[in-house]
């Protein structure tokens, strides 16, 4: 009797405990697990979109990465006059004083945080393969892996090292550390050459998921009828799509710099060109032209139909509202608004000459009702026409514009491993001409000529969008345009171009 | 049972029995468990009656589990019976509490002093946890628990501290409080703080009684601590500082025109004693009635009703607790049934007076009323709004909750030595939270001009909460005694679930001052969203228990228990706890059993290991919010809401205690020494942005609680007539940070910028290994330089400088008090009874913040301390005690006032003594009132806080004041 009272208690027990593993998970209704978030397909689709809404915030591309930060130190702007303007030292490439130190670490932290959502997303997008139909699985795992790459890529070109090019201690140094798994002990640094082996790797695996990317047009659009009844599909140039992802690999490889990768460079862009013009002419319902020069500084001022990759920032208006304001007085222009001294810009721009008719010139807002007279602000941001309507491309903010598959190839056919310059001069022809620059180039420029021509054309087109730096940063350049203003003295090198890591990386263990 | 054989028999559910007698035995006894034995001759067995073994209590060990008897217990625990409790007071348990058990720390509560809704935050043996971080949401209705608390169990049910406020004393039957891992270890994972175990009563006989206990009450305001100017002290101190010199002449002209005219008022005898204007005599009441009906066989009942109102000394705070309670039993055979059902309603209402600093600070030559009218003036003077008219506005901060616990309990006594009992409880509790601010609110006077923001003025603001709890537990209970040897074991296990959610709402524009309802609201507070927080916890153990003894004299414990819990990812969910515990009884060995003045002499000890959990489960598992107020293209994104920890595993406590329980001659002596490390401690580490998160919730660090515990009670005499005893306590604790890894460095530096940044005055909590987790830290100072009236401070390396640096900054002091105790002395004569107890504490310092805000860091345009006066540097060649503040411009150019930043100047010992309570009944002779049909009359007077001294002078109760207590009651049995 009492033995068997004792083993069908110990019977009860061991059945209670075999079911209670799942009585015990629980979680709270305020809270969602990752489990039930990512149970279909909504929500992989929201946390990608999550990732783009991280991606717009003040502290990435809604602001430092793009228009403020980024530009100041691409030299895009005059230099700050008032010391107390609290991006005053970051202007004169003070990385680690009280007021600039908290911007990059911000930097730094919101970029990691956008990939920890990648890395999540990724992890569950394998194990729960079957609940995802073949569309939704291959473009959003396309795109989240596009992202993290996205991510690391401008994390290593803003707190690595310059003109990787002219490096020979790629394979050992290390540079910012790849990070693809939630985890809270700190994932190793990895070498320059690996990080870019990783960021290579991980985007031709996006390339060829999004080979499907309806951007493409190559198939019937009903195959993403059913994927997109929610009308996820339908903003692929805000999305990082098909195209986004061969640029950014362009990009990549240009920043790597050997021979070998700047042939990849030019292939991948000339292929992308040829395709989009192909794509132009098939009559799909996304086009990716050149803006037509006479809208561009009226109606369409971020070059919509450029656009390989821009972020939707809500309330863009109100971000730029201080620091690209139009109707600046003499403190906003010492403490906030980011402007160009007339002459400089009518230098750059060459508008006694063969830049008078250059529509990216007439983008520069002119200020000539307000003091002080003789300073221009760019417009290209702005949220309403210069007629004051509203603006039919709203909170659009450009990352990756069709022009730079033009100047990528015919960089790699000045400075690659088969140079042509016929070609080259032929592929920023096309540009200048759509931007209205009647006047071709000389056909007498040697190498160098044309890449000063490239320079201008880095600094005409890419204003607000925080790829000037890049440029100098890549060909390492020792000196920037108008140092002097800002006290940086020749050469300029690694101290200028890298951001310092965050004072706790470093305690952590961390190299830069 | 036949007396002198071994023959017996029971009784069936009637209460009758047959038995055959054998001739020569005509003794019956009559026992039963619990009930005092009873041999009648076979002659006189009519209707047998057994009373209940009132020393019942005093001999057994309520673990709230199972009950046990206590020669043989091997942990340490104290029971507190409802006639101890009473003595000292009859507001509630932690008041009570407080005065008896000094290793239960119950603190004052400087900010609130004596609110009657503000609950007591307690530790027993000292801290183990880190201050739980702010969610950032302050949920009305206590749904989260604080970290350092121990676990309350109420009729074997775990339950809230707010619960055990509101509980009505006169239900208590017992109170247990477990102290060491032997006696604690039977909760497991939730016992590390240690454990209450507070019993209700039982049913006693069989005769009809019904008990009236009322009482009313008078609390009155302690303002002692205050040192403020009066009128023409503060004017002159204003005067001294300089507020009425100029180097502007014309402006001269000005101040001293404002001067004269402010020194007219106040010759002319304005003096506003504005500390009294939202105070009063809180005059409260309660009544309890308790009925019991029972026939002596199978059926028996309990009723209890209470009412209890207490009134705070700010006008119009108070709390009123109605409950009802019904506590049914049942025997048949062998099996005892029993439910107890409780229903209780708490209303509680915060003083539309707002805050009590607010009065602290207005100066006494403004005027409360108008001169001319005598009504409450809008202004207090020019701009200064007076913080009485706002009181009579119908401002409203009202919160409600009200409970249903059902708790069922069942007994099956199987055989002799085995015994199944099983329990299952529910519990349910509804809140809600009302706040309103009626547009005339001076919170609107300034910045609500334009006619849009005019009808957003009034606001409200409305909590809803609700928490249920469920659970079960069965065991089975094995007793047996065979020789000298005694065998007891317990095993069984529980399941629970508890689930809590509370939501906030916000709505502004209310059309006038009276209408105190949402729904008269223009809008939903513009900006806002509704916000909440929710949980749900499951929870599954098992425990296991055994003791043996031997001849009474050698007693060993063990206990096992292996929990489980859903706060804790799939790897480490299961956790144990367990405790070994031995005791020798000194006075039962042959040679000691024959000393006349031993009664008593039980050497024990201890050690184990339990838990402690205070988190939410997002901490363990990935879970994931949504961008609420961004979208994409109008789609929504989503996020990782925190860095998930995996591994995260339960807080663990390391107990080992010794202890003797000594009764010699007419004195019973307690004495406990501990050791307690807390291990795998709960805090937020700072970890590397590249993880894609600044912080996660990791196990770290070694704490260690070291202490000793004494308690003393001699009987000086005793007789028939009555009794004098006198008893004594003392609690010393120590507590020390072995080992907090690296991980916090970051987070001491933050601190560190803190006490440096010049608008900071308080202390910040710094944890350094070697030192107190309480530690106060301050930069050594040594005054004030007579001749240039700045601080000198001690630098480490011995220099003086002028300069504050954090970074000199050395343990001060700790405000923790190392010792704490209380003594005192009852006695009862011929059915009068006095009792008095004083509480101490000592050995510890606290910083004097309210001092260095009320005479450093001052607004002099507002009321400061007295000591303004005389105490401040003025000029060169004085000796003060007190400096003066220079200005400094902040990150944002703004111009402030520099602040006294920690500084061992104002850090002070901290020693008190508080006479806190006096009571004196006086009992009628049954005989007296026989002709009142009473069976039992009880005129009782208690005073609480009397009076306190303490080594330091600081304001206590800046928010709500503390307050004194006498109160008067009867007791009545019909």
């Amino acid at each position: 009797m009492k033995n068997s009272i004792r083993l069908s208690f110990l019977a009860v027990v061991g059945l209670l405990a075999a079911s209670c593993e799942n009585w015990l998970d629980v979680t709270p209704p305020s809270e969602i697990r990752a489990e039930d978030h990512y149970s279909s397909a909504d929500g992989f689709q929201q946390t990608l979109l999550g990732c783009y809404i991280a991606m717009t915030d003040e502290n990435l591309y809604g602001e430092n990465l793009t228009w403020h930060m980024l530009d100041m130190l691409g030299r895009q702007y005059d230099a700050r006059k008032n010391s107390a303007a609290d991006d005053y030292d970051l202007d004169r490439y003070n990385y680690t004083s009280t007021k600039s130190s908290p911007v990059i670490e911000k930097v730094w932290a919101a970029a990691y945080s956008v990939i920890v959502n990648t890395n999540e997303a990724l992890d569950y997008i394998d194990r729960n393969r079957t609940q995802l139909d073949s569309i939704n699985y291959r473009i959003i795992k396309g795109e989240l892996l596009a992202v993290r790459a996205y991510m690391h890529f401008d994390l290593m070109r803003l707190f690595g090292c310059s003109n990787l090019a002219g490096r020979s201690d790629l394979e050992s140094r290390v540079t910012v550390p790849y990070v693809t798994a939630v985890e809270k002990e700190i994932a190793p640094q990895l070498s320059y050459a690996q990080t870019i082996r990783n960021l290579v790797a991980d985007l031709n695996e996006a390339s060829a998921l999004l080979e499907i990317d309806p951007i493409r047009n190559r198939y019937p659009s009903d195959i993403y009828a059913e994927a997109n009844v929610d009308h996820f599909y339908d903003y692929r140039q805000q999305h990082l799509n098909y195209y986004a992802v061969r640029a950014l690999l362009a990009r990549v490889c240009m920043w790597e710099g050997s021979p070998e990768s700047l042939r990849q460079a030019r292939t991948v862009a000339e292929e992308t060109i040829a395709e989009l013009k192909t794509l132009a002419g098939s009559g799909g319902s996304t086009q990716i032209v050149f803006t037509k020069a006479d809208v561009v500084p009226t109606t369409h001022m971020c070059f919509p139909d450029e656009h390989l990759f821009a972020l939707n920032v809500v309330n863009l208006e109100q971000a730029i509202a201080t620091n690209l304001n139009r109707e600046y007085s003499q403190d906003d222009r010492q403490y906030r608004t980011l402007c160009i001294t007339n002459s400089i810009a009518d230098n750059l721009y060459e508008i006694k000459g063969v830049g008078i008719s250059d529509c990216r010139y007439k983008l520069l807002y002119h200020n000539v009702e307000y003091w002080p007279e003789g300073t221009k602000t760019p417009s290209k941001l702005y949220q309403t026409t210069s007629t004051g309507a509203n603006y039919a491309y709203k909170d659009l903010l450009p990352l990756i514009r069709l022009p730079e598959l033009y100047y990528m190839a015919a960089e790699c056919y000045v400075r690659g491993p088969e140079p042509d310059l016929e070609k080259a001069r032929a592929l920023l022809d096309e540009v200048r001409e759509a931007r209205a620059v009647y006047e071709d180039l000389s056909p007498d420029l040697d190498a160098e000529g044309m890449m000063t021509e490239i320079d201008k054309e880095y600094r005409k087109e890419f204003i607000c969008e925080g790829v000037a730096f890049y440029f100098f940063k890549r060909l390492g350049y020792e000196k920037l345009p108008r140092q002097s203003d800002v006290g940086l003295k020749s050469p300029v090198g690694d101290a200028t171009y890298m951001l310092p890591y965050p004072e706790f990386e470093v305690q952590s263990g961390r190299v830069q | 049972m036949i007396q002198g054989t071994h023959r017996g028999t029971v009784t069936d559910s009637g209460g009758y029995f047959t038995i055959q007698i054998p001739e020569g035995r005509d003794n019956l006894v009559f026992s039963y468990l619990g009930f005092v034995s009873q041999t009648l001759p076979l002659a006189k067995t009519a209707l047998v009656t057994l009373v209940p073994d009132e020393q019942e209590i005093e001999d057994v060990v309520v673990t709230g589990i199972f009950t046990r008897k206590k020669e043989s217990y091997t942990g340490s625990a104290t029971t507190i019976t409802q006639s101890q409790l009473t003595r000292v007071s009859n507001r509630n348990v932690f008041e009570s509490l407080k005065n008896i058990e000094p290793s239960l720390y119950i603190m004052d509560n400087t900010l609130m002093g004596s609110d009657p809704n503000t609950l007591p935050d307690m530790q027993l043996r000292g801290i183990t946890s880190f201050p739980s971080e702010s969610t950032g949401v302050t949920i009305k209705g206590n749904y989260q628990n604080r970290p350092n608390q121990p676990l309350f169990i109420l009729d074997g049910f775990e339950t809230t501290v707010e619960k055990v406020m509101d509980m009505d004393m006169n239900r208590v039957e017992s109170i247990t409080v477990l102290k060491d891992a032997a006696a604690k270890a039977l909760y497991g994972s939730d016992a590390a703080n240690g454990v209450i175990v507070i019993e209700t009563k039982r049913l006693a006989g069989n005769q009809e009684l019904v008990t009236y206990t009322g009482s009313i009450e008078l609390t009155m305001p302690d303002l002692s601590s205050y040192n403020l100017c009066n009128a023409w002290e503060k004017l002159e101190a204003e005067r001294i500082e300089g507020v009425y010199t100029s180097v502007n002449p014309t402006s001269q002209i000005e101040l001293n025109s404002q001067y004269n005219q402010l020194k007219a008022r106040v010759l002319g005898g304005l003096d506003t004693y504005w500390l009294a204007k939202p105070l009063r005599t809180g005059i409260g009441h309660k009544h309890t009635l308790s009925i019991e009906l029972g026939d002596s066989r199978a059926l028996r009942a309990l009723l209890d009703f209470s009412y209890n109102n207490t009134a705070g000394v700010m006008k119009g705070s108070d709390r009123t607790v109605i409950s009802g309670d019904v506590n049914l039993s049942y025997r048949k055979k062998d099996f005892l049934f029993r439910n107890i059902l409780s229903v209780s309603n708490t209303k509680s209402v915060n003083s539309p007076w707002g805050e009590f600093s607010d009065y602290a600070k207005m100066n006494p030559y403004w005027s409360a009323t108008d001169p001319e009218t005598g009504q409450v003036a809008r202004w207090a003077y020019t701009d200064v709004p007076n913080p009485m008219y706002d009181a009579l506005l119908g401002t409203l901060d009202k919160e409600s909750y009200t409970t249903l616990t059902d708790n069922f309990y069942a007994e099956w006594q199987a055989t002799e030595a085995l015994k199944l009992t099983a329990r299952v409880g529910i519990s349910v509790k509804r809140s809600d939270a009302d706040e309103f601010y009626p547009a005339k609110h001076s919170k609107f006077a300034v910045g609500y001009d334009t006619s849009n923001m005019q009808l957003r003025k009034g606001s409200y603001q409305l909590d809803n909460g609700k928490s249920s709890d469920v659970s079960g537990e069965l065991y089975a209970n094995y007793a047996k005694q065979w020789g000298k040897h005694y065998l007891y074991a317990n095993v069984g296990g529980k399941i629970s679930e508890n689930s809590y959610s509370a939501y906030q709402h916000y709505a502004e524009g209310f059309p006038n001052s009276q209408t105190a309802d949402i729904t008269f609201a223009r809008q939903y507070a513009e900006g806002k969203k509704p916000v909440g927080i929710s949980s749900i916890t499951r929870d599954l153990s098992f425990l296991g228990t055994a003791s043996y003894s031997y001849d009474d004299r050698y007693n060993v414990d063990l206990t096992f228990r292996e929990s489980a819990s859903s706060l804790y990812g799939a790897d480490n969910r299961w956790s144990s706890a367990w405790s070994a515990g031995v005791a020798w009884n000194l006075h039962n060995e042959p040679f000691m059993r024959d000393q006349n003045w031993l009664k008593q002499f039980k050497i024990r000890a201890s050690a184990g290991l339990t838990g402690n959990q205070s988190y939410d489960t997002n901490e363990v598992l990935a879970t994931y919010l949504y961008y609420t107020d961004v979208t994409y293209h109008g789609q929504t994104g989503a996020y990782l809401a925190k860095m998930p920890n995996p591994a995260l595993k339960w807080e663990q406590r390391m107990d080992y205690n010794v202890g003797a329980d000594i009764m010699i001659h007419r004195a019973t002596i307690a004495l406990d020494y501990y050791n307690s490390i807390t291990e795998n401690m709960l805090t937020n580490v700072t970890i590397p942005t590249s993880t894609g998160f600044n912080v996660v919730k990791d196990n770290l660090g070694k704490v260690r609680n070291r202490g000793i515990e004494a308690q003393l009670s001699y009987t000086l005499w005793q007789a028939q007539t009555g009794y004098f005893n006198v008893f004594g306590a003392i609690a010393y604790n120590k507590n020390t940070i072995i080992s907090l890894s690296e991980s916090l460095k970051a987070y001491n530096e933050k601190m560190l910028a803190q006490a440096q940044d010049k608008g900071n005055s308080s202390p910040v909590l710094i944890y350094q290994d070697g030192m107190p987790m309480n530690a106060i830290w301050a930069v050594p100072s040594l005054g004030i330089d007579p001749t240039t009236g700045q601080e000198i401070y001690v630098k480490k390396d011995g220099t003086l400088t002028y300069e504050y640096d954090s970074t000199d900054q050395v343990v001060a002091g700790v405000s923790d008090p190392k010792y704490r105790g209380n003594f005192g002395f009852s006695a009862e004569y011929k059915g009068f009874g006095l009792s008095a107890t004083c509480t101490y504490l000592g050995g510890g310092q606290l910083y004097n913040e309210t001092l260095v805000n009320k005479v450093e860091n001052i607004d002099i345009y507002y009321n400061v301390d007295r000591r303004v006066l005389y105490g401040r540097w003025q000029a060169p060649g004085q000796n003060a005690m007190f400096k003066q503040l220079g200005s400094y411009t902040d990150a944002d150019g703004n111009a402030r006032t520099e602040k006294t930043r920690p500084t061992t100047r104002f850090v002070q010992d901290n020693n008190e003594l508080t006479f806190s309570s006096l009571s004196f009944y006086y009992e009628f002779n049954p005989r007296m009132i026989s002709k009142l049909r009473l069976k039992r009359l009880k005129l009782a007077f208690y005073m609480n806080n009397i009076a306190t001294l303490s080594s330091i002078r600081i304001e206590r109760g800046t928010l709500y004041p503390f307050a004194r207590s006498m109160s008067f009651s009867v007791t009545a049995t019909f």
